[in-house]
């Protein structure tokens, strides 16, 4: 935290007393309990994937991953995924469908600007950071692993 | 309200249906090739030995043998060392077969459809081993 004038720390505590408190405690349990019934209906579309189609269970997670992203996508068309994300914060973020949910809220918020420049543009505008951080870390730990192979760390 | 209820009922019906995937189907052998009877008898027996596993199908086909099992619950962290013992003791008892391991819930599943099958009699030995060698492709998968 910077370093507070006098004035701002007086205003500061003046805050504190009229701010509403968090109920973390509370908030957590709302995420703990949505965040886990998404990651059951992820669990079902596995076993979806694997009874009806020739995946294993290995494979399975890429079909799902995308089906739940689409999932997510169409909710938040519609309005309802807005609500879960009220109720439930970071139980919904989490999950694969907040990355959905961040696609398309950013398209829907910039389509006055126009196709290219407004949707096309804005799209990942929150989504470009997951990808952005995502594939740098798979850069990293694939040299990492690979390294640690060729030295017989890792069998 | 009543839709929300009709699609807990979809899901857990979906969940429910899995058959040979939830529930447990007993040590089953399946020998297509009739050279390995005693040695598929064996492998069976080791396993049903191990408390991490709940479940076996051995199939052994002419060159291929195919061993799935399902691992417990609390034991699937252990899985990686699980395979790793099963597959020495496989090779140190029989160093001149082919073993592929998998304790995968889709190759088991596979297996068990396979089983059926052979076991109905509806199936010829050529057709047998093709669909083996099907389950062995899908388990050398990785993307």
């Amino acid at each position: 935290m910077k370093k507070q004038t006098a004035s701002q720390k007086s205003y500061q505590d003046l805050v504190d007393v009229h701010d509403e408190k968090r109920p973390v405690l509370l908030n957590c349990i709302k995420a703990f309990v949505v965040g886990g019934i998404i990651c059951a209906i992820g669990q079902a579309v596995t076993v979806f994937f694997i009874l009806f189609f020739p995946f294993t269970e290995q494979t399975a997670g890429n079909p799902t991953v995308a089906v739940m992203v689409f999932i997510a996508m169409l909710l938040t068309g519609f309005g309802v995924y807005d609500r879960l994300g009220q109720f439930a914060g970071a139980g919904s973020a989490v999950p694969v469908t907040g990355f959905g949910n961040s696609v398309i809220s950013a398209a829907i918020e910039h389509r006055s600007e126009g196709y290219v420049l407004g949707v096309g543009g804005n799209m990942f505008k929150l989504a470009g950071s997951v990808i952005v951080f995502g594939v740098v870390a798979a850069f990293f730990l694939a040299i990492i692993k690979t390294l640690l192979i060729q030295w017989g760390v890792l069998g | 309200m009543k839709k929300f209820r009709f699609g807990i009922a979809i899901v857990t019906i979906l969940l429910l249906s899995g058959c040979a995937l939830f529930e447990q189907v007993g040590p089953i052998q399946v020998v297509i090739h009739d050279d390995h009877q005693e040695m598929v008898s064996t492998i069976k027996k080791q396993l049903e030995e191990k408390s991490e596993l709940y479940d076996t199908i051995v199939i052994a086909a002419e060159d291929n043998i195919l061993v799935t099992y399902k691992v417990n619950h609390l034991n699937r962290f252990q899985m990686k060392s699980i395979e790793k013992t099963l597959n020495d003791w496989l090779e140190k008892e029989y160093p001149d077969e082919d073993f592929i391991l998998s304790s995968d819930y889709k190759i088991f599943l596979e297996s068990y459809l396979l089983f059926e099958e052979w076991d109905e009699g509806s199936l010829a030995v050529d057709e047998a081993e093709k669909k083996l060698e099907k389950i062995i492709e899908l388990k050398k998968e990785l993307t």
